[in-house]
């Protein structure tokens, strides 16, 4: 065997058997991921067709529990998608839109400002915060450079396993679907609900009354972070509202989302302080919400109407009910308005004291 | 940087890749920079100065050993500073402790509160695995087994090649000399086996030795709790997770080796499938038990005192009593300072000292008697039954062993020998941690691969020869069982090698 031979052979076989360990390296990671509402909203997103969306809310709970797409659809024809999850970052959200560029070309990217003023006390950046996240976002160059970026620097923990995370999730078969996540591999799963999460809950919650147009910055690493999402969005040519979702808003975060409101409209781009027209909303602090956070369905519902004429007035989003590329949002209907009404009945019996 | 660690294979593969690009006449000097960087790694800078004080003070006293000392008690004299300027280090560092410990417990005997404390020195990697080697190098270089070695830097790859610090096994200058220092020729089948071997390892740490380690733990920590069959169980399961764990650990350690070509001595050969006592002491970290032999026993029975003694039994006892008190004595002294090494505490001076050697005088002393007795109740010794029976006999006495060196000391495991006949309480398997069936599935092949080595066969060189969709479905089953079950990640703190804690 000449020497040439004799080391090309070998080369090959570790290059096949290295593809072959690759490939299968990669379904056990997808089939090791735990199955929760955060892994289905976010390996959801990838789940839908090519530019299909005309509008993404990207954000955390103060997203996916008052924006609901199937209702957005149902009344108006609007395609949307609450792409979040739990305790959002706000640092991710450079990640977030790059991934929502890459799939979607929207008329309009919602991004959840309440994220901005919660992650200086409420929610600092936790392992979970995270991971509700990266575990359910594909391999690539930009996740690598955000957990090397954040992983390593804010949580200061070792980066590895947000790379791989099999080396987190092995060992826990027993809240494994392993017919959804393989479909999460090859990005065919559907979120049944776009994102969308219900929570059978009621809580009454007080109104504080307060007008203020004082503006305080957040910390200095979270006005950096503000900075650099803004510019990276000028550099993106498409169109942003900064939204924040009505809640038990204090002064403290007013002020906050006033300094938050100059810069983003300084930048070009739109902010909506939900809260200054939850009168307009009709929202009542007694039924309409489960924790001082966040509405409940009857909460959600307002909202959407409200930002669905938001939106209609202020963005052209086309009526797709009738396009025949969005059947299957029609199929997915019935059981979502079935689900709102189990929901609803539930929270009424809570307020019955039945449940 | 642990040895089962990502960073570890990345690291490997990076020197592996680096040694091959370096000239052939070179690649050890390669090896001597890939070892500093993963001391370096693996532990403070600063215990780097004990290292190389050892390579600085072997190397300065082999060669003046040899080149300028012309008289026997020359030689003896830098012997002796030589050794004692490197196990001096050992003992401080290891040893210090068991003073003010004994000095404690003696005055406890009393009552008296002595409270002397102890002292907590940090002690560089692979210690007591690098100054024995260079023990046993020295002492040949006396004996003038051989010429020492006069390149400094080869002298110091000899002393601080890295896998061999991790855990051993205690190496020869004369078998490491070729094995390092010749021209290797890049060899795709080294990589092929030694990737094969690490793997293997890391599946007996990983999957075998570090999901029983919660089990066993928490039975020895609560053994109040876990008593009977509790305890019986737990001392069973620690004898596969030792040996899964050291043995494990030496695969990945000749497995790495190989990768550069380099064939360390295997330090286990089976030691379960062992017919009795010695055979498996012969089995079982046979590099310690070589080296204690060569350069304990055996000096310590040609030496004068010794040669005296047997004279003066044999005058005493008879010929055949008074042969043997002396090698029973060595034994005894070999035994102390093997028990010694394994730790400074007295659980482990029995458990891995006196009670081998318990074993081995008992044996001595009614092993021709117990033969006959075999012979006269006419059992058939030359079948399957009986080879069993002394595999499980040999198996249960080294738990025993075991059992001492697992208890938190030496007073707790009379207290534990107790519990086991104490009945146990309902309902306490609910309180151990599960263990998984893959446990079972990886002892499997342990045991097959064990025994085809107990039958002589070379499983690597099967399996080199079997079709290639076969052996990658053996790694790929090795690899995703470990990905899967393997003990590692966040919240699973992959357990230190036992036998790198001695």
């Amino acid at each position: 065997m000449t020497n040439t031979k004799k080391h090309i052979i070998p080369i090959l076989k570790t290059i096949i058997f290295s593809i072959t360990f690759c490939f299968l390296f990669i379904i056990l990671t997808y089939l090791m991921k735990p199955e929760d509402y955060a892994l289905n909203n976010i390996a959801g997103f990838y789940g839908e067709k090519k530019n299909s969306l005309d509008m993404v809310y990207v954000g955390g709970s103060a997203g996916f529990v008052y924006w609901e797409p199937l209702r957005a659809y149902e009344k108006e024809g609007i395609a949307s998608y609450d792409f979040g999850a739990s305790t959002i970052q706000p640092e991710i959200y450079i990640y977030l839109i790059k991934e929502v560029l890459k799939k979607q070309n929207p008329e309009v990217i919602i991004i959840d400002a309440r994220a901005f003023q919660y992650r200086d006390k409420e929610q600092p950046p936790t392992e979970v915060a995270y991971r509700n996240f990266l575990t359910g976002t594909p391999f690539s160059i930009e996740k690598a450079k955000f957990i090397e970026k954040y992983v390593r620097n804010v949580l200061k923990e070792d980066t590895l396993s947000y790379h791989f995370d099999i080396i987190k999730y092995h060992r826990k078969p027993e809240n494994l679907d392993y017919r959804n996540n393989l479909k999460m591999m090859f990005q065919i799963y559907q979120n049944p609900l776009k994102g969308f999460y219900f929570v059978p809950k009621v809580a009454p919650i007080t109104k504080h009354k307060f007008e203020t147009d004082k503006e305080t910055p957040m910390k200095e690493d979270t006005v950096e972070i503000l900075d650099e999402l803004l510019a990276y969005l000028k550099t993106t040519n498409h169109k942003f509202l900064f939204v924040v979702s009505p809640y038990e808003e204090r002064e403290s975060h007013r002020e906050n989302f006033n300094y938050v409101e100059r810069k983003v409209k300084e930048a070009g781009f739109d902010f909506l302080d939900a809260n200054l027209y939850s009168d307009e909303m009709q929202l009542n602090f007694d039924t309409d919400f489960y924790n001082e956070n966040h509405v409940n369905i009857f909460g959600a519902d307002k909202y959407t109407d409200f930002l669905i004429a938001y939106l209609k007035e202020h963005y052209n989003l086309p009526d797709r009910r009738k396009d025949k590329e969005y059947e299957s949002w029609n199929r997915l209907l019935p059981n979502w308005n079935q689900q709102v009404k189990v929901t609803k009945e539930t929270i009424i019996k809570i307020m019955n004291g039945e449940e | 940087m642990s040895i089962v660690s990502f960073s570890f294979l990345v690291f490997l593969l990076i020197t592996v890749i680096c040694y091959y690009i370096f000239p052939r006449k070179y690649r050890w000097a390669f090896l001597l920079i890939a070892s500093i960087l993963f001391f370096l790694l693996s532990c403070e800078w600063k215990l780097l100065l004990y290292l190389l004080f050892g390579i600085l003070a072997t190397y300065i006293g082999t060669n003046y050993l040899y080149d300028k000392c012309k008289t026997k008690k020359q030689k003896k004299i830098t012997l002796f500073v030589t050794l004692f300027s490197i196990l001096s280090i050992l003992c401080a560092l290891k040893y210090i402790n068991i003073f003010p410990i004994t000095l404690n417990a003696f005055g406890n005997l009393f009552h008296i509160n002595f409270h002397f404390g102890t002292v907590s020195l940090l002690a560089p990697l692979g210690l007591s695995y690098y100054t024995l080697s260079l023990t046993g190098y020295v002492i040949d270089v006396y004996r003038e087994a051989y010429e020492p070695q006069k390149n400094i830097l080869k002298h110091a790859l000899f002393s601080c090649y890295y896998p061999i610090m991790i855990s051993g096994p205690f190496v020869r200058y004369n078998d490491m000399k070729k094995e390092l220092f010749e021209p290797k020729e890049f060899d795709w089948n080294n990589l092929f086996q030694g990737f094969y071997r690490i793997m293997y390892g890391l599946m007996k740490k990983l999957v075998i030795a570090d999901l029983l380690a919660p089990f066993v733990r928490q039975v020895f920590t609560q053994y109040n709790n876990f008593t009977g069959f509790y305890i019986i169980n737990a001392v069973m399961l620690y004898a596969i997770q030792i040996y899964a764990d050291f043995s494990g650990c030496m695969d990945i350690v000749n497995g790495a080796s190989k990768m550069y070509g380099i064939t360390l001595i295997e330090n286990f050969e089976s030691p379960f499938f062992s017919k009795n006592l010695s055979e498996f002491w012969r089995r079982w970290h046979i590099s310690l038990g070589a080296w204690a032999k060569d350069y304990i026993m055996y000096p310590l029975l040609k030496s004068s005192l010794f040669q005296n003694l047997g004279k003066t039994c044999k005058k005493k006892f008879g010929k055949k009593i008074g042969k043997k008190i002396p090698t029973l004595l060595s034994i005894f002294i070999l035994w102390f300072l093997i028990g010694l090494w394994h730790g400074a505490s007295y659980k482990y001076i029995f458990a891995a000292g006196i009670l081998p050697w318990i074993y081995l005088t008992l044996g001595e002393m009614f092993g021709e008697k117990v033969n006959s007795i075999t012979k006269k109740l006419k059992i058939k010794t030359e079948c399957f039954s009986f080879r069993l029976f002394q595999s499980f006999r040999t198996f249960l006495l080294m738990c025993f062993i075991w059992l001492f060196a697992c208890a938190p000391n030496l007073g707790s495991s009379l207290t534990i020998i107790k519990n086991i006949f104490i009945m146990p309480r309902v309902g306490l398997l609910y309180e151990l941690p599960k263990l998984p069936m893959v446990i079972l599935f990886a002892s499997s092949i342990v045991i097959v691969v064990d025994y085809l080595k107990y039958k002589n066969i070379d499983v690597l060189n099967w399996l080199s020869k079997q079709n290639i969709w076969f052996r990658w479905i053996i790694l790929f089953i090795i690899i995703f069982s470990i990905l899967i079950y393997g003990a590692y990640g966040p919240g699973y703190n992959a357990s230190d090698f036992i036998y790198g804690g001695f």
